[in-house]
């Protein structure tokens, strides 16, 4: 383990990591005899690369690791009006909760509602069917005990 | 050796004995140097390492001197890169020293108003450059001479930083006469008292 001694923080530069990952990797691939001057010849394409398409290996690196350590993604956004005095914003906050919270509502319980007819519906059909056939067999009964008395 | 053409495992990849080294040295010179451009400036590096030159590298970091009123780029570290460079012969290049002034990172228009101050064909003497170089950290020739023994000293870092009385001499009586506030008159006998102190 290495002790700092001094207060200095040795920063590595911006986009150096990105650099010494493509060269390690075009070594290992190309697998070249003379290594400097394999490097060399790697810095040179590159520099000319950045100049014809202004395309800096190093900066673009760098930006991404910027966007990888500061994601700002996930914070929350300032509220635009800070100016403003706390009582109007109390309002907007309750006017922005008031129409909120019915909607919710009802999209949760939107199934519970359909479930709740399907149910009712259900069982009152099934009522009908009940009273129905009831009906038919008071009728059938009433027919039988008037066939019996005609019979009698 | 070459790589077999299918890979299987990690086990498979060659590393050249000498690259963990080699890319050792690369980033604690990278840390070192803390070069503005790191592309231009690796690319510098490269060149130097597979040519066998002195390397573009600080001996030590340097804070950041540069405030927003002297930003110029150009630090008493970076000139001693430079002498490293370039001190091996009396006289240099002007296209090698403005590729080691790129490599650098440093803006080649300061490089050219520079040579403006001393006007040459193809060749500058080196420490006729590193004077004036020196005169372009430090505002005034007393801060100007300092930074030429600093870097020009063979003492390690931190001691008197003596050089040769004849190198002072001849370095100080031609910044002086880049000055046209400064009487040769003066320049003569404040060398005169300081040779008879010696």
């Amino acid at each position: 383990m290495s002790i700092p001694f001094s207060n200095t923080h040795y920063r590595i530069p911006q986009g150096f990591g990105n650099l010494l990952e493509g060269l390690t990797r075009e070594i290992l691939r190309e697998q070249p005899d003379n290594i400097p001057a394999f490097a060399a010849a790697y810095f040179e394409n590159l520099l000319e690369k950045r100049e014809k398409t202004n395309f800096d290996p190093a900066e673009w690196g760098a930006k991404v690791d910027d966007r990888f350590y500061n994601n700002h993604a996930f914070k929350e956004p300032e509220t635009p009006e800070k100016g403003e005095p706390v009582k109007e914003k109390l309002q907007t906050s309750v006017q922005e909760e008031t129409p909120v919270t019915p909607f919710e509502f009802s999209e949760e319980d939107r199934e519970k509602e359909e479930h709740a007819a399907v149910k009712i519906q259900a069982a009152f059909r099934g009522h009908l069917a009940r009273e129905e056939m009831k009906k038919k067999r008071s009728y059938e009964n009433t027919a039988l005990a008037q066939n019996t008395e005609e019979n009698e | 050796m070459p790589l077999p053409d299918t890979m299987f495992c990690a086990q498979q990849i060659h590393i050249p004995p000498e690259l963990p080294d080699i890319l050792k040295q690369f980033t604690k010179a990278a840390i070192r140097t803390q070069p503005a451009d790191v592309l231009q400036w690796s690319a510098g590096y490269f060149s130097a390492l597979s040519r066998g030159d002195p390397l573009p590298v600080k001996d030590r970091v340097e804070l950041p001197t540069a405030t927003q009123k002297t930003d110029t780029g150009l630090t008493q570290g970076l000139l001693k890169v430079l002498h490293k460079q370039c001190s091996h012969k009396p006289m240099v290049k002007v296209t090698d020293l403005e590729r080691r002034w790129r490599d650098l990172c440093l803006p080649v228009e300061q490089l050219r108003a520079l040579l403006r101050l001393e006007p040459c064909e193809d060749e500058i003497e080196w420490v006729k450059f590193l004077a004036l170089g020196c005169s372009m950290l430090g505002g005034s020739l007393n801060s100007s001479m300092r930074s030429v023994c600093e870097v020009l000293s063979e003492d390690p870092e931190g001691s008197g930083a003596r050089i040769p009385f004849d190198t002072f001499a001849r370095l100080y009586r031609y910044l002086a006469g880049m000055d046209p506030d400064v009487q040769s008159a003066d320049t003569e006998t404040y060398l005169n008292t300081l040779k008879a102190n010696m």
